[in-house]
């Protein structure tokens, strides 16, 4: 076996943890209890939980909007979150950012944008600050194959290239920009890794739906970025599971492949299968997780069901011009 | 004493005393280090200050100034420019729905304390792209203080406020300023009830006023030969008045403390 046990166990809880979030979040959204919209990442959660278990205390994270449970990886606990997402006061932002913008700067998250790549240069200028302080950490910057089509992204790639800043790029491929297929938009078969030639960067592609090969090619590039060789690229092949927002019915797409995907690519299924076969987990352990984390998310869901919301004498607090 | 320098010499003063009292003061933009600016603002700053600190970009207006955001969100001091403001069309993300909104956002868990110096104005036959001014689009955006002065001393003062600021803001210059020769005094000062900013618009609002009034000594009022600015419009709410020729001195100093529900 190429890992420790205890590895193992830790990168299955997070994969496991995230899988959990993101079906309850869609559970919630259904019963109409998230103001706004939720992006569903339930079946892409190897691609991010892969990449972040190479995090070192003090790196950046640019996370998207999918999965958005990842800031629970991260540090932010589950009270904040919930908060955030049902736009309670007792959200990382006081409920102002919601669901597209959980996530604490405490842990390194430097928020999301809803302008998709054009906070591509906020992770470089991170980079840039790490740089400056001459400290041995990496500006995660995630991103989708949709996004890849955006200028600002390769400003920031070139920017980052050319001064060898510490940036992991990371281009999750699901396959689709909300209904449009990559292929009838991307010339080149990797969206991003192809083009990292460009800027004189190395790249990896890894399977997305397998955690360990994510983990595997991510370890070797963040390790490449963070002993000072400059920018990389990598890219992570997946599909996406449920519709780009939820009650989106996904008719532009054969229902066939996508259920070929969630049948044979489910990376949590194929990973518990993996840990069972090489006794690392118990069948009995896994129920055990899944009926405890279950109980945290519904004590926290609770918590922020109760907690006061922003009223609208407090909508300009902290609006200083 | 006073000294009798022009617009960009002492825009350049205000730049260099604050680089060289915080060494997270950078500046970044196309042109600033081996040219020294196309205004000459920095002349002679990449020989005091190094490359790390006077950063010569490629043409990629949107991807430096989201660079800037970020190294602002994480304890860096950028000043960028943009070398006409025209170009804000371009770089219009990074500036309007990162920068301004960051901190809102973050209900207050990030500041972004960077300066977008734009030279901007008619006047120089730069033709369409090169010429306007946009100051109403910047004023528009809330998260974005805007300060734009119009003499040597102000412009000296502000943009050393401008840079301890722990919010965004944008400085427009007029291009036809910059080779105006005018009275500065020969000392470290900050713009007070007695600058040329604030003698010009209505007394700002009493509280905002924590400085000793005598930073420097007393001298009668320079000739002025410019008509008065209108007074500004006065907002209903306790926020800063939004015209830009009034709202940035009071914003400006003392800098503004952080909300009190901020978390850190």
């Amino acid at each position: 076996m190429q890992y420790e046990a205890r590895f193992l166990r830790q990168i299955h809880k997070d994969l496991l943890e995230t899988r959990l979030l993101e079906e309850k979040l869609c559970d919630l959204y259904a019963q109409g209890r998230v103001p706004g919209h939720v992006h569903s990442g339930v079946g892409q959660e190897a691609t991010y939980v892969g990449v972040l278990s190479t995090r070192q205390p003090g790196d950046y994270f640019k996370l998207t909007h999918r999965p958005i449970s990842m800031p629970w990886m991260l540090g932010t606990d589950l009270d904040m979150f919930f908060g955030e997402l049902l736009a309670k006061k007792t959200g990382n932002s006081g409920g102002r950012g919601g669901s597209l913008h959980i996530g604490e700067l405490r842990t390194g998250v430097l928020g999301m944008s809803g302008t998709l790549g054009c906070d591509t240069g906020v992770a470089v200028g991170a980079a840039l600050t790490i740089d400056y302080e001459q400290r041995p950490n990496v500006s995660y910057m995630f991103m989708g194959d949709g996004t890849s089509s955006r200028g600002p992204v390769y400003e920031a790639m070139n920017l980052a290239a050319a001064w060898k800043l510490p940036v992991l790029f990371i281009c999750e491929n699901n396959g689709f920009a909300i209904s449009t297929p990559a292929s009838s938009t991307i010339p080149v078969p990797n969206a991003l890794a192809d083009r990292a030639a460009g800027y004189g960067m190395p790249s990896e592609v890894a399977d997305g739906t397998d955690v360990l090969d994510v983990y595997r090619a991510a370890k070797k590039m963040s390790d490449y970025v963070r002993a000072g060789n400059g920018p990389a690229v990598l890219e992570c092949k997946d599909y996406r599971w449920r519709g780009h927002f939820e009650g989106d019915q996904c008719a532009y797409r054969d229902a066939e492949v996508t259920k070929d995907w969630v049948e044979n690519h489910d990376c949590v299924k194929n990973l518990e299968a993996m840990l069972l076969k090489e006794g690392v987990v118990t069948e009995a352990e896994l129920a055990a997780m899944r009926a405890g984390f279950d109980e945290q998310m519904e004590t926290a869901i609770a918590h922020a069901e109760a907690a006061p919301a922003m009223t609208a004498e407090e909508i300009f607090d902290g609006l200083y011009a | 004493m006073s000294k009798k320098i022009t617009f960009s010499k002492a825009l350049r003063e205000g730049l260099h005393e604050e680089m060289v009292r915080d060494e997270n003061v950078f500046i970044i933009g196309e042109d600033m280090a081996v040219m020294g600016n196309v205004f000459g603002v920095t002349t002679g700053f990449l020989d005091e200050f190094g490359p790390n600190r006077v950063i010569d970009t490629p043409i990629s207006e949107e991807g430096f100034c989201g660079m800037a955001v970020g190294a602002a969100m994480r304890g860096l001091r950028p000043v960028v420019e943009l070398m006409y403001n025209d170009f804000i069309t371009v770089a219009a993300d990074p500036i309007f729905n990162q920068a301004a909104k960051t901190r809102y956002m973050t209900g207050g868990q990030a500041t972004v304390p960077m300066v977008l110096r734009c030279p901007m104005g008619a006047g120089r036959r730069n033709a369409g792209h090169h010429s306007q001014s946009l100051e109403a689009l910047f004023c528009h955006f809330p998260g974005l203080k805007v300060i734009a002065p119009s003499c040597a001393e102000d412009a000296k003062g502000l943009i050393k406020s401008a840079i301890r600021d722990d919010d965004p803001v944008v400085s427009l210059e007029n291009k036809l300023l910059y080779a105006k020769k005018e009275e500065i005094p020969e000392e470290e000062y900050w713009p007070t009830s007695a600058s040329p900013a604030r003698r010009w618009a209505a007394p700002p609002p009493p509280r905002r006023l924590r400085l000793p009034k005598l930073l420097r000594p007393r001298r009668p009022p320079l000739p002025r030969r410019r008509p008065p600015c209108p007074p500004p419009r006065q907002s209903p709410r306790t926020a800063p008045p939004s015209s830009w020729w009034a709202a940035a001195p009071a914003a400006m100093w003392p800098p503004s403390g952080r909300p009190s529900w901020a978390r850190r």
